[in-house]
């Protein structure tokens, strides 16, 4: 019985699939073509009214469009990490009652979820190509991202904000980062020495750092100051002694505590140790150095190298920035 | 005729779980003597060897070594009563085969062998003629050398009985004879020798008495120890066999129906 | 004559290697002229003044160099102890430290408080590595007698399980707590500093003594069974003792430097090719040699280029040529 009624619902659904690409117009209308990173030419008819994001930058960039309503699927580690849910429970109330889907993250995804979710754009890591493949394969349209650069940052809020219907906005953004940078560069050009700046990945890992052609690198140059690892590796690990031999004027850390550091007797006489100048870019979800607020991580860092200002001042900075990227309800809700 | 008797068996029996494996055995095996235990697979010899080698608990009737029930002795009593030689052993590691024999003194020196123990392995390896083995690697040995030094550690332990599991298993009649020899000129001196076998010639060529199995228990010749006949022992092997005086020995032939 | 050499490799060789390690960093700014200076100064009593360049080199050397060299050492001589009592006990030329889980359990261990910071790493590592012997041997032991291969197979079935919960762990972090996740479990020296000595000195340093004394025992066991029980030695006793033993010995190792792999392996056949099989020999010759081989392979790690690599690379890049020019020239078969 079950497996006839099973017989015909499969027959069905392959007869309306094929019926489906018989009787589509050959020629669609689109009014929104980007390009992703993978070379590939991504069509919209309309702006993406449901929207699958499942990579954490792009999901924050969708906050700062103001085209948050549109999304129906998340990252999953945005409810399983708590400096993400905490951030974003402010900002979304449907994420702070977990009602938004997240049917995958930036590493794997459910292809079945996110079908069911009938998604007219799915933005997602490049990384995940067989994920990509089925997606498309099944008539879904995929934008792919990495944000591995400041400009591929750029570029891809500008695309999303074209897939989303918020192009203006987007240009709005990014022009507004642009020129910020362009004053701190205008203020750091003519500074010499430029600091050394050391930096620590997270959870107390000081000895592991990032090297030059990384995010962190870019954010610490366009702070004005110089990364001291010149080694072009993504996350090499140094020995204390080499970090002695830096001896940077600054360490700044992310997701580490400045004590994680002091404690360390044999980096005790570090510069940026004896003088207190270990700091910690928290809480994180101002520093996110892939998204646009690798501006602020920028303005904080430069104030920190070379004291432009009070830390009030560098307060007002931040409230500045987080009004021109999330808006004043964002500024509200956040700060 | 000797009386006095090393291993004392009364009322043994012994089942793996609903299995019975042994059925009433009463048996003795007189002190300073080499006695073989005769009898076809299966019929219990190897878990008779176990319980006496103290490998296997029993559970009902008595074993005695030297008057001492077996299941009451703890490993150090019993490493001065009895030695055995396993059946299958299988060496990996290419170890020095005096450093083999020296771990025979274990129940006794701890964490570390003594000057003496060193003597001690020497001794045994003059007895056994293998001196000229002391530093060659075990596992390159032949079958028959390899035997020779594991009873050569049983030596070194210096048990009052030793008992061997097949010891010819695998071995050339020059090895098997040579190995029996030794056995058998120990025997003499203070050791009290049992080894199970089911070739009954090499037995009856080189042992002082012989014990039959059959069926989980021990049978006794009808005209008493030693007086085995061609119907006792067909019964005991389900073969004929013709029986052949070979000088003051008797030997026996198979012989078809 | 080849036994003389034998002896020199692997006695002789450890202080004057500990002593040059010293003088082994990745500090392009530290001249051999250093070291005397310092040297000179500091035997003639006179100490050395805060910030003078001898100060620079007692900090390095005291605070960074000597941990690490006393740590390699010992993690050293540790793995190697521990791997060639547990080749002994399970008869098995195969097995290494790691056999019966430990490798995994601590791993996840190491894992879950990288990603859920409730414990310290090291002690998780510690825990779950203990834990993973203790559940190999209870699933062995369900049966009366544990034979060999059924420990050997608890121990993959437990391994296997710690790698499945690894997985999960890892599948649910995000991408920066993954790569501490992965670079833990690549083995991590350069986070070596007193602490972490201290923690590891007092397990490491009773296990590999236990086994010291055990030594002989050891001879014993590797006949299997059967052949301590024919001597009337009850083998299960010192099975238990060398394996808790042992078990100590790799888990406050792996905790303190995470998973050095096949090291445990090969080394106790180089030292069975250089003194022999008898492991009254063997166990010394595996303390000294398999601390000061570490030793020299970590002075590759740490100083070739200015970030760490990775021990595992020159563990199996130095140690696989010399193994395989010991097996051919000893000629030795498994049977």
């Amino acid at each position: 019985m079950f497996i006839r009624l099973f017989c015909i619902c499969a027959g069905w659904l392959l007869w309306s699939a094929c019926g489906g690409s018989v009787v589509q117009p050959l020629q669609k209308h689109y009014t929104i073509s980007v390009r992703d990173l993978r070379g590939k030419t991504v069509q919209l008819e309309t702006p993406a009214r449901r929207v699958v994001c499942l990579f954490n930058g792009s999901f924050d960039a969708l906050y700062m469009l103001g085209a948050e309503t549109g999304i129906v699927g998340i990252p999953a580690n945005i409810y399983t990490d708590p400096e993400y849910y905490e951030a974003y429970a402010k900002i979304d109330e449907r994420i702070r009652r977990k009602q938004i889907a997240a049917p995958g993250s930036w590493q794997a995804s459910n292809i079945e979820t996110i079908a069911a979710l009938h998604p007219d754009l799915v933005i997602i890591s490049a990384g995940q190509a067989d994920a990509i493949d089925m997606l498309e394969s099944i008539g879904i349209t995929v934008y792919a991202v990495a944000s591995e650069t400041y400009e591929q940052i750029y570029k891809e809020t500008l695309d999303i904000g074209n897939l989303t219907g918020t192009g203006a906005r987007a240009a709005q953004i990014v022009n507004y980062s642009k020129a910020e940078f362009a004053k701190i560069q205008q203020y750091t050009n003519n500074i010499r020495p430029k600091k050394k700046v050391y930096y620590a990945w997270s959870g107390g890992r000081i000895l592991s750092t990032s090297g030059t052609g990384s995010m962190i690198n870019s954010f610490i140059e366009l702070a004005g100051a110089v990364n001291v690892c010149r080694s072009p590796v993504d996350q090499p690990n140094v020995n204390a002694e080499t970090l002695l031999h830096w001896n940077p004027d600054l360490i700044v850390l992310w997701g580490s505590k400045p004590v994680d550091v002091y404690a360390m007797t044999e980096l005790t006489s570090l510069k940026a140790v004896r003088n207190r100048m270990v700091k910690s870019m928290e809480p994180a979800f101002f520093y996110n150095t892939h998204t646009l607020k690798i501006l602020y991580a920028s303005v904080a860092l430069s104030h920190w190298c070379y004291g432009a200002y009070n830390d009030r001042e560098l307060e007002a900075d931040k409230r500045d920035i987080i009004l021109h990227l999330y808006g004043e309800r964002g500024l509200k809700l956040l700060l | 005729m000797h009386t006095e008797n090393s291993i004392q068996i009364a009322d043994l029996s012994f089942a793996y779980g609903e299995q019975p494996v042994l059925q009433n055995i009463n048996l003795q095996f007189p002190a300073h003597r080499f006695s073989v235990l005769l009898g076809r697979n299966g019929s219990g010899k190897s878990t008779l060897f176990n319980i006496i080698a103290g490998l296997l608990r029993h559970s009902s009737g008595s074993v005695k070594l030297l008057g001492k029930e077996t299941n009451f002795l703890s490993y150090g009593e019993r490493a001065r009563l009895i030695g055995f030689l396993p059946q299958f052993h299988k060496a990996v590691f290419p170890f020095q085969v005096r450093d083999v024999i020296l771990t025979g003194r274990a129940a006794f020196s701890g964490i570390r062998p003594s000057k003496e123990d060193s003597g001690r392995v020497n001794r045994a390896m003059a007895e056994l003629g293998i001196d000229h083995l002391a530093g060659r690697a075990y596992t390159e040995l032949s079958g028959g050398e390899q035997q020779l030094v594991m009873i050569a550690r049983i030596l070194v332990q210096n048990p009052s009985v030793i008992i061997l599991d097949e010891p010819t298993n695998h071995l050339d009649v020059y090895h098997q004879t040579q190995l029996l020899g030794h056995l058998k000129r120990l025997s003499r001196s203070s050791y009290t020798i049992i080894a199970i076998m089911h070739d009954p010639n090499l037995a009856f060529l080189h042992a002082d008495h012989f014990y039959f199995m059959r069926h989980k228990t021990v049978v006794y010749p009808p005209g008493g120890q030693g007086h085995y006949d061609v119907q006792f022992l067909k019964e005991v092997y389900d073969v004929n066999f013709k029986i052949v005086p070979v000088d003051d020995r008797k030997i026996v032939v198979p012989v078809q129906q | 004559m080849k036994k003389n050499l034998a002896w020199i490799l692997i006695y002789g060789l450890p202080l004057p290697l500990l002593l040059v390690s010293l003088m082994i960093g990745p500090s392009p700014d530290l001249q051999l002229g250093d070291y005397t200076t310092t040297a000179a100064r500091l035997l003639k009593g006179m100490g050395v003044e805060a910030d003078s360049r001898p100060a620079l080199v007692v900090g390095i050397i005291r605070n960074i160099r000597l941990p690490r060299v006393l740590l390699t050492f010992m993690i050293g001589a540790g793995l190697a102890t521990s791997g060639a009592s547990l080749q002994g006990i399970f008869r098995n030329p195969l097995v290494d430290p790691y056999v019966l889980g430990i490798s995994s359990g601590a791993a996840f261990g190491a894992a879950l408080a990288i990603a859920f910071p409730l414990l310290s790493i090291n002690l998780s590592a510690f825990v779950f590595g203990v834990v993973s012997v203790l559940l190999a041997y209870l699933f062995a032991a369900s049966r009366a007698n544990a034979s060999i291969v059924s420990i050997i197979l608890s121990g993959m079935i437990v391994s296997g399980i710690f790698t499945a919960l690894l997985t999960i762990v890892q599948f649910i972090s995000d991408p920066f707590k993954l790569q501490a996740i992965v670079q833990w479990t690549m083995g991590n020296l350069h986070h070596a500093s007193w602490s972490k000595f201290n923690q590891a000195v007092i397990p490491v340093g009773v296990g590999v003594i236990g086994i010291y004394i055990l030594r002989w025992r050891l001879n014993l066991l590797s006949l299997g069974d059967d052949e301590a029980k024919a001597v009337g030695v009850n083998p299960n006793r010192d099975k238990f003792l060398l394996i808790a033993l042992a078990t100590l010995v790799t888990t406050a190792s792996v905790a303190a430097a995470g998973i050095i792999s096949m090291y445990g392996l090969f080394v106790p056949h180089m030292v069975r090719m250089l003194v022999g099989p008898d492991n009254r020999r063997a166990i010394p010759a595996n303390i000294f040699f398999g601390g000061s081989f570490l030793l020299l392979i970590d002075n590759f790690s740490r100083s070739m280029l200015q970030f760490e690599i990775p021990i595992g690379i020159f563990t199996m890049l130095l140690g696989a040529p010399f193994f395989i020019f010991l097996m051919k020239k000893n000629k030795i078969n498994w049977v």
